[in-house]
């Protein structure tokens, strides 16, 4: 399921930031201004429709949620801990 | 005489002693523990040996940086606050036109890549244990801080603010937001954004708690820090709302304790307000208007859910001008339209070390009271019903097939046809629209048809994500055009 996150991650990347498609999994996504805080609680919002559930960024880690290897190991867990 | 903003916070420190000054990351600083940070920053900025020291801030949104600018103004100086987010090539724009004599920071190692005139002092404020603190205040010098803007041509322009027209904003703060020493403030905006200077002198010179939101998560999900440090004052750009809103905050849970909710910096949107409302039926919200030249802002209209339609065209009324400060419309074609020009003790003193740019948009009266500054805001308004609203920058309005059209009436035209963030770029003759959201563009365009004239109608519409903001939460008009102009 991480894999599938990472994917969809990538693809919302690809509509929204297109020159940004192909950066590293661990690149911190705020760092360069590739996307800014509106950005990112639209990409939780695009997972969420995804995946068909409810993701809660206020229990993510704080140190690791900027890259798409992050935002993914992070659903992820929710997702595992049902 | 204006009452002086470092008198106003030793007095706090004084009265407040034990109570919380800033609380950040769960520790709680006290009024009398900044008070002794700033007295031993100062007696450090004191030993450099200037009489008013230039002083630049490299520290980010904390307790230390706060303490550094009250700091600066008891050795006796005047400071700018850099925003450590920017890129370093706008960083050392600003260092190198500043030409600071003295830079606080963290540690040195945290200023890696920018270079500083060979004169500048630095002081660790992580290092200052053994520092006698400055005993008593130095003279002040009449300017209280230097904030730096984007300018048209690229380069940073720095509006100089005097330390009384910081003290008459700070002492009109206290009055009409009736801060308490029980009150608990957000501190939101970047320090080099003279927005953030509210948050710092309204709570820190009234006994109030200061609360900074950093740290990625609360950044995003600012209401988080709302409910659990029970904040009673927020203090942002209105697009903090929409953020809120599509973080799915934006709920009494969070928000309960709020008693004031202030916005300036960009207009503030009826439905903005329709959705504070319905979520906090009893809170009072401050629309504010003004440009970093006026010291943060010198309107206020006061508005509530009884009354927040009296107010509400496509956009909120800016209110009306502060106790001393005046607000003139000039160059409309009658009185109910113009651009704002302000006057009274806020104006700035004008551009750092730009003349030329500041005899451009300030003028200095010798009336009475003599040396009354005036500044041409480049903001287009006008009043109806006896309230004032923005219309557009000057600069937003351009001419097409011989009529003037307004850049900003078109946004405004497509944000009441569908109820979302647009903006209007003119390029070479091409009138493009971006739209924030997805959807059927020749509906869109019916329906302009019906509400615009046909020479305001945008030669194209585009639907676009999210419009691009700068560092200051603004719509980044620029990057809208080099789009256009690059054909992306």
């Amino acid at each position: 399921m991480e894999n599938r996150l990472q994917e969809l991650v990538r693809q919302w990347l690809l509509e929204k930031k297109t020159q940004h498609a192909d950066i590293p999994l661990d690149q911190d996504l705020f760092e360069g201004g590739i996307i800014d805080s509106m950005d990112y609680l639209d990409l939780i919002t695009y997972l969420e429709t995804s995946i068909g559930r409810e993701v809660d960024v206020s229990i993510f880690d704080d140190s690791d949620l900027g890259s798409i290897s992050g935002i993914a190991k992070q659903v992820n867990q929710q997702l595992n801990a049902g | 005489m204006l009452p002086d903003p470092l008198d106003m916070f030793l007095d706090a420190v004084d009265a407040y002693a034990e109570r919380p000054a800033v609380i950040q990351d769960e520790r709680t600083t006290t009024y009398s523990e900044i008070g002794e940070r700033a007295a031993r920053i100062a007696g450090a900025i004191a030993q450099a040996g200037h009489d008013h020291p230039r002083v630049l801030i490299h520290l980010p949104q904390s307790m230390d940086a706060y303490a550094a600018m009250y700091a600066t103004l008891m050795a006796g100086g005047f400071y700018c606050p850099l925003n450590l987010e920017h890129p370093l090539a706008r960083r050392q724009s600003v260092v190198s036109l500043f030409d600071p004599d003295i830079v606080i920071t963290g540690a040195a190692s945290s200023m890696d890549g920018l270079s500083f005139p060979e004169q500048t002092r630095v002081v660790a404020c992580h290092q200052l244990s053994s520092q006698e603190p400055l005993s008593c205040p130095r003279p002040a010098h009449h300017l209280a801080y230097v904030i730096f803007t984007s300018g048209s041509t690229g380069e940073p322009k720095g509006v100089m603010i005097g330390r009384e027209g910081l003290g008459h904003y700070t002492a009109w703060a206290h009055e009409a937001m009736q801060v308490t020493p029980e009150d608990r403030w957000s501190q939101h905006p970047n320090i080099a954004f003279d927005l953030s200077v509210l948050d710092i002198y309204g709570s820190l010179c009234a006994g109030a708690a200061l609360v900074p939101i950093t740290g990625r998560k609360a950044r995003l999900l600012p209401a988080m820090t709302v409910r659990d440090q029970r904040l009673t004052i927020w203090n942002s750009v209105p697009s903090v709302i929409d953020q809120m809103r599509q973080g799915k905050q934006l709920k009494a849970d969070n928000l309960s304790n709020l008693k004031l909710m202030t916005f300036c910096g960009e207009p503030l949107l009826r439905d903005h307000l329709e959705a504070i409302f319905e979520v906090l039926p009893d809170i009072t919200v401050h629309n504010t208007y003004g440009p970093t030249e006026a010291t943060v802002s010198c309107t206020l209209v006061r508005i509530d859910r009884d009354n927040y339609r009296d107010y509400s065209r496509h956009n909120v009324a800016l209110g009306a001008a502060i106790d001393g400060m005046q607000i003139d419309l000039v160059g409309g074609s009658g009185n109910n339209e113009g651009e704002i020009v302000i006057s009274g003790p806020q104006v700035s003193y004008g551009y750092w070390r730009q003349p030329e740019q500041t005899r451009a948009v300030f003028s200095a009266s010798d009336g009475d009271p003599p040396s009354r500054r005036s500044y041409r805001t480049g903001d287009w308004a006008e009043m109806e019903d006896g309230e004032l609203y923005f219309v557009a920058r000057v600069d937003r309005q351009a001419k097409r097939a011989g009529y003037r059209i307004e850049l900003g009436d078109i946004d405004a035209a497509v944000r009441s046809a569908c109820n979302s963030g647009a903006a209007t770029v003119l390029v070479e003759g091409h009138l493009c629209v971006f739209v924030e959201q997805t959807g059927d563009k020749t509906d869109l365009m019916d329906r302009l048809h019906k509400i615009l004239p046909p020479y305001s109608l945008p030669d194209e519409i585009r639907y676009i994500d999210c419009l691009p903001r700068n560092a200051n939460d603004k719509i980044d008009f620029g990057a809208l055009e080099t789009m256009i102009r690059s054909g992306n």
